[in-house]
């Protein structure tokens, strides 16, 4: 099974730190923008996770899970949702909406990490 | 339209016999405007009210756009100054570790000011939330203590726990009375130097509920009498010289004292000047249950009351 990893951020400063520590970890990362691209490229790579922001210019996060699981149909695809809202209902939509886990930034990479070992192994 | 012939009816009374045709309509005239200016009084009240409800929602959608807004840049400063200390640990290079080390910790203190901020806002529109569930009470001490300890050996304090409680899970908002915790420990960090900060944690019955009792007690400078109720106020410091000298928001305790009445308890000081402080935070070890348990009579009661009405 590929540990291909999916990362969708619009702001590219972070997108990039986070791709960067997350291949120090051995990880192969996808990172794209926004929305419509993550839509695009989980049909072309196919990755086990996804680590999306909800903020983002054309497609925000829960639009764009909301296509991505209509193109798993195996179900076995998880998602990080990370985000810089600090509202405690947010962790409970990012839950209706089909997220595995939630992470809010500034990102605490032992966290992220943690989850992601959790999701990949599951 | 019963009001206009009531008010110079009434008035008629009144003036026996010496009302004329041109006198009634002068009346009538007079209790009509006042009638408009009061409808039109009530118009303006409940527009302002209508203003300042739109005007709170807004600001509370402000803030929460600010708050937003502010992490996302502080999250590039934090990860690219922790790779920045990596980098510099690989190479050895003491001075670059120590400079990024300072920026990371910076970054920290400003993300816990915009959230101190953040917090203050949610108890204002009453939209502070306490999410409660049970835990085992252990871990939520390593937690603490893991991020206790490299605060107060900030000044150089020695940090100890002295946990005289044999409670293994416990129910309320583990994130709250964790924050309350490192909240006071910090305090206490903040105003020591070379000292001693100690959390003793201890069972406390209250009016036949169970509770925790944390202490923390410091052997800094302490707190004037007169400061002592004063600092659980909002924007209150012990006075402006603490905020120059010490920093901070002033809404720390504040914030302390809500979430503590939150979890079903209270916090208060004791201190002496030039000797120490020590602050207790109480709160119940099975929130949601007596939470129930309060809810459930007034239910019950409510329900009689309607049943003898019917």
């Amino acid at each position: 099974m590929t540990q291909k990893i999916l990362l969708v951020e619009d702001h590219e400063a972070n997108r990039a730190i986070i791709k960067r520590r997350l291949e120090r970890r051995g990880l192969e990362v996808v990172d794209v923008e926004d929305g419509r691209r993550a839509v695009e490229a989980y049909e072309l790579h196919k990755p086990r996770l996804i680590i999306m922001d909800l903020s983002m210019p054309n497609m925000g996060g829960f639009d764009a899970l909301s296509r991505i699981r209509e193109l798993d149909l195996d179900g076995q695809l998880r998602c990080i949702a990370v985000t810089a809202h600090s509202l405690p209902s947010i962790a409970e939509r990012c839950k209706q909406a089909g997220f595995d886990g939630f992470i809010t930034k500034p990102i605490d990479f032992t966290q992220l990490s943690d989850e992601i070992d959790r999701h990949l192994a599951a | 339209m019963g009001a206009l012939t009531l008010v110079p009816l009434s008035m008629g009374v009144d003036f026996t016999g010496t009302l004329s045709g041109a006198g009634l309509a002068v009346e009538v005239t007079v209790a009509v405007g006042a009638i408009l200016a009061i409808v039109a009084f009530q118009a303006v009240a409940q527009e302002r009210v209508n203003a300042a409800r739109r005007e709170n929602e807004a600001k509370s959608q402000f803030l929460a756009t600010m708050s937003h807004e502010l992490r996302t840049p502080l999250t590039s400063i934090i990860a690219y100054a922790e790779e920045l200390a990596f980098s510099a640990e690989e190479g050895g290079r003491e001075r670059d570790l120590h400079d990024a080390n300072v920026i990371v910790e910076a970054s920290q203190h400003l993300l816990g000011l915009i959230s101190e901020l953040m917090d203050f806002s949610k108890i204002q529109e009453g939209k502070f939330e306490i999410e409660a569930r049970t835990f085992q009470f252990a871990k939520l001490i390593d937690k603490v203590s893991a991020v206790a300890r490299p605060l107060a050996a900030r000044n150089g304090n020695a940090f100890s726990i002295e946990c005289c409680t044999k409670l293994e899970e416990i129910d309320t908002d583990e994130a709250r009375l964790r924050q309350c915790l490192l909240n006071l420990i910090s305090n206490a960090s903040k105003f020591t130097h070379d000292g001693t900060i100690r959390l003793r944690i201890s069972d406390e019955w209250r009016a036949d509920h169970r509770g925790l009792l944390f202490e923390v007690s410091d052997t800094g400078i302490g707190i004037e009498k007169e400061q002592m109720e004063r600092i659980f106020e909002r924007f209150r410091q012990a006075d402006e010289t603490v905020t120059r000298r010490y920093g901070g928001t002033g809404l720390g305790l504040s914030i302390v004292r809500e979430i503590a009445a939150r979890l079903g308890g209270d916090v208060s000081v004791k201190s002496e000047v030039g000797v120490g402080s020590c602050f207790s935070l109480w709160v119940l070890t099975d929130l949601r249950r007596i939470e129930r348990e309060v809810m459930e009579p007034q239910t019950q009661l409510k329900t009689n009351k309607e049943r003898a009405a019917a």
